[in-house]
């Protein structure tokens, strides 16, 4: 798929950059292969077991790119604000589930543990959807017909407001959670080891794509939404109400933000005001890697960020190692963008790409 | 027009990213003002309140001279640095305030900001300029963090009337004193811009501490060790350090590479660390970067290897509670073997807070009492405080007997090992042996 991918732009370039660049994609990524399979055949068990630590990670990353992406899809803003909503998530998480409120803690029996922890999920999703909103009619709705440059920083603005929220809210520190996720393996063979925190988060993230799916593709108001990407004034004209959408889009990208902070917080254990920056960085660039506005594509970047990440630090044999991570994963962004600016999976416009 | 869109949101990303460092030292600006000074008679000015707490004096009007401290006080370390400032003021109320003829103030101030949760090299140069700048200042306490002494120390050194004399209580990077094979070129001079030494320290630098700690490992039947770093001076000279020691030691170094502060999650590399073989894993680096989920990741995902840590990780109270059983160094002597009048002050001082004092406790006291005889034996000036520092020799203090050589390091060097145990609020360390590390051995380091 991703030789497909640095193939396929290039009908639109010319003739000399068409063979190099081709050239130069498909053997970057047959060494890539070829580091992956080297390191199979060396440290089987291992490999597995990296693969599927950078999956759960992917998931993770994929439900806030998906933030990103819906509301670029809509708005083409890249709402900055969108990692720190995903923080503020993970602390309401840490809240909700700690002494404040449920206090839940290591081994609850499964009817105590599951009612609760769906009850906290459904509070985060509230509380990041509405923060979400909120954000958007303050600091966004007025400036929708401003120069692009302006929401631009008036998100990086509200990024820093909600930061010192969460600053003033939970101090400095990294606050920790306790390990209330069910211990223990799923299944343990030839020492690869699986977690039912692992399965857990892809339990929760699973279903909430393919709803996603479903309520972009399938409802009246996934319609409406689409229809307001595509054209903003025309869908006015057919008598969709592009405000109310718009908050609607806002209200789902926060929901997922609000699942993506209860279950980080729950599987990393430890929540820091200034971690939504970071992560919303890695989840931006998912969503650019995928194609922005494209939500499988959000979630493939995610995928493969999460095993590049993972990959990167766990395997043996020639990994560059954790001191490379995040220059490994801007590099392979810088290289995908420059092959396919439009994304692995992302459309070409006639404006743009 | 999309890709204009995303390249900028890109950018905008990138600078973002430089902006908000969080842990990793980032450049916002803090406001600090000089207080213009007045020499001496009774007449000291404050330092301002944006960085430094109140004056802390009970003698009758102002004193004659201040001496601060410059410690983090926000973010991770902060039980641990605020009871160092009531270490300090402890001794200075038993000394009356007074210094020979001469009447002390204290100031407490802070080189941390909230944003980074730790020491931040502008808060660092800027208080050092207000010292420098400030004529009532004598002498400092501090630095916490060797980062954060980097910067300070050649500011106090350039300062009016001077060299302004410094005393760290914890700094343990070789390079501030003395050149040794983990320093970068140029150190310890590029710190000392007019020539004369005005930094000393009280506690042993990282190459004791490395060699102790791989001494250590060796003794406790390691084999392999796999060496982490955070990416900072403090941390890969302390992992550096050791990895020197435990080539030389022939133990095997299984593994030399960086933890981000920033990671999700840490169990890829104990995954790396696990195939590796290595059955202890030294984390050179600071409690704040993340520590406590590095450890909790490490425990899940080699639970056969030892951890062990250096001074980064002192603060038994920030651990969390995987690190239960790992294995921390503390440059210096454990409160309850010190003697005399180190005995003394832990039971007097203890029964102030109402706890057992922390390690570090001990080494605020003392560098407060050692401010106190440089400042009486002086003429009253800077340089002639500074003279005295570098002079120091102490007979029976809080810290036993011990002088300061010409690099403005200690004679005395045991390096102690702390068991953690329990995490939290109740975390302690257990004190399970002092090292002193052979001489050859710190050599290599």
């Amino acid at each position: 798929m991703v030789t497909e991918a640095s193939a396929e732009p290039l009908e639109s370039t010319s003739r000399f950059r068409l063979s190099f660049t081709a050239v130069f994609g498909i053997l970057l990524v047959g060494l890539v292969l070829f580091w992956l399979a080297v390191n199979f055949y060396k440290t089987p068990a291992d490999f597995i077991q990296i693969f599927l630590i950078g999956f759960t990670l992917g998931a993770l990353y994929a439900l806030i790119a998906l933030g990103y992406t819906l509301v670029y899809g809509i708005l083409e803003l890249i709402n900055f604000a969108h990692g720190d909503v995903f923080m503020l998530g993970g602390m309401m998480a840490v809240t909700v589930v700690g002494t404040t409120l449920f206090d839940l803690t290591q081994g609850e029996a499964w009817y105590v543990l599951w009612p609760l922890i769906i009850a906290a999920l459904l509070i985060c999703m509230g509380f990041c959807g509405l923060l979400n909103v909120t954000v958007e009619l303050i600091a966004y709705r007025r400036l929708r017909h401003a120069p692009r440059l302006a929401p631009l920083i008036t998100a990086i603005g509200a990024s820093f407001i909600l930061q010192n929220i969460g600053l003033a809210w939970k101090g400095p520190n990294y606050v920790q959670t306790a390990d209330v996720l069910p211990a223990g393996n799923v299944f343990s063979i030839g020492g690869v080891e699986y977690t039912w925190e692992k399965l857990i988060v892809l339990l929760v993230t699973t279903p909430v794509l393919i709803i996603l799916v479903w309520l972009v593709q399938r409802t009246r108001q996934g319609k409406a939404m689409r229809a307001t990407a595509q054209d903003r004034d025309a869908a006015a004209m057919m008598g969709i109400n592009v405000n109310r959408t718009i908050s609607f889009t806002f209200l789902i990208a926060g929901a997922l933000a609000g699942v993506a902070g209860l279950l980080y917080a729950l599987y990393a254990g430890s929540v820091r005001f200034d971690q939504g920056f970071q992560l919303g960085l890695i989840a931006f660039t998912a969503a650019v890697l995928g194609g922005i506005g494209n939500l499988p594509g959000a979630v493939l970047g995610a995928l493969l960020i999460g095993l590049i990440q993972a990959f990167n630090e766990g395997l043996s044999w020639h990994s560059p190692g954790s001191d490379w991570t995040q220059s490994m994963v801007f590099g392979i962004l810088i290289i995908i963008l420059v092959l396919r600016p439009e994304g692995l999976l992302g459309e070409r416009t006639p404006e743009g790409g | 027009m999309r890709r204009g869109i995303i390249v900028g949101g890109i950018v905008a990303a990138a600078v973002l990213a430089l902006i908000a460092a969080g842990c990793g030292g980032s450049s916002k600006s803090s406001s600090s003002t000089s207080g213009g000074g007045s020499g001496g008679g009774g007449n000291a000015t404050a330092l301002p309140a944006s960085s430094c707490q109140d004056l802390y004096f009970e003698g009758s009007g102002k004193p004659d001279y201040i001496v601060p401290s410059d410690l983090p006080l926000q973010g991770s370390g902060r039980t641990q640095t605020i009871e160092m400032t009531n270490a300090i003021r402890f001794v200075l109320k038993q000394a009356n305030f007074k210094a020979g003829k001469y009447t002390v103030g204290y100031q407490s101030c802070d080189d941390s900001t909230a944003q980074a949760g730790k020491w931040e090299s502008s808060k660092c140069s800027a208080n050092a300029n207000a010292y420098a700048q400030n004529k009532s200042v004598i002498g400092v306490i501090g630095t916490f963090n060797s980062g954060c002494a980097e910067i300070e120390i050649p500011i106090l050194n350039r300062a009016p009337d001077g060299p302004l004399g410094m005393v760290s209580p914890a700094n343990t990077y070789v390079g501030l004193t003395h050149s040794g094979p983990g320093t970068a070129a140029g150190e310890p001079d590029k710190y000392y811009p007019n020539g004369e030494r005005n930094y000393i320290r009280m506690v042993a630098a990282d190459d004791f501490q490395g060699a102790a700690d791989a001494q250590f490992m060796k003794d406790q039947g390691a084999k392999s060790v796999f060496i982490l770093n955070d990416k900072e001076a403090y941390g890969l000279g302390v992992a550096t350090d050791t990895k020197n020691s435990a080539t030389k030691l022939g133990l095997k170094v299984a593994g030399f590479t960086a933890w981000d502060p920033k990671a999700s999650s840490y169990e890829a590399v104990a995954t790396k660390i696990k195939q590796s073989g290595a059955d202890w894993i030294y984390l050179g680096g600071l409690i704040c970067e993340n520590g406590a989920k590095l450890v909790s990741d490490l425990k899940a995902g080699v639970p056969n290897a030892k951890l062990m840590a250096p001074d980064g990780f002192s603060d038994f109270t920030a651990n969390g509670p995987a690190a239960a059983g790992m294995f921390i160094t503390v440059a210096g002597v454990p409160p309850e073997k010190l003697t005399g009048k180190g005995a003394d002050f832990i039971k007097a001082f203890g029964d102030q807070i109402g706890k057992k004092p922390n390690p570090y406790s001990a080494y605020a006291a003392q560098s407060m009492q050692v401010v106190l005889d440089a400042i009486e034996k002086s003429d009253g000036t800077r340089s002639s405080v500074t003279d005295n520092l570098l002079k120091t020799d102490v007979t029976d203090g809080i810290l036993g007997t011990f002088s300061i050589n010409e690099n403005g390091d200690t004679t005395r060097n045991p390096v102690t090992v702390y068991q953690q145990v329990g995490s939290g609020k109740s975390g302690t360390g257990k004190t399970f042996k002092v090292e002193i590390p052979s001489a050859s051995l710190v050599k290599a380091a």
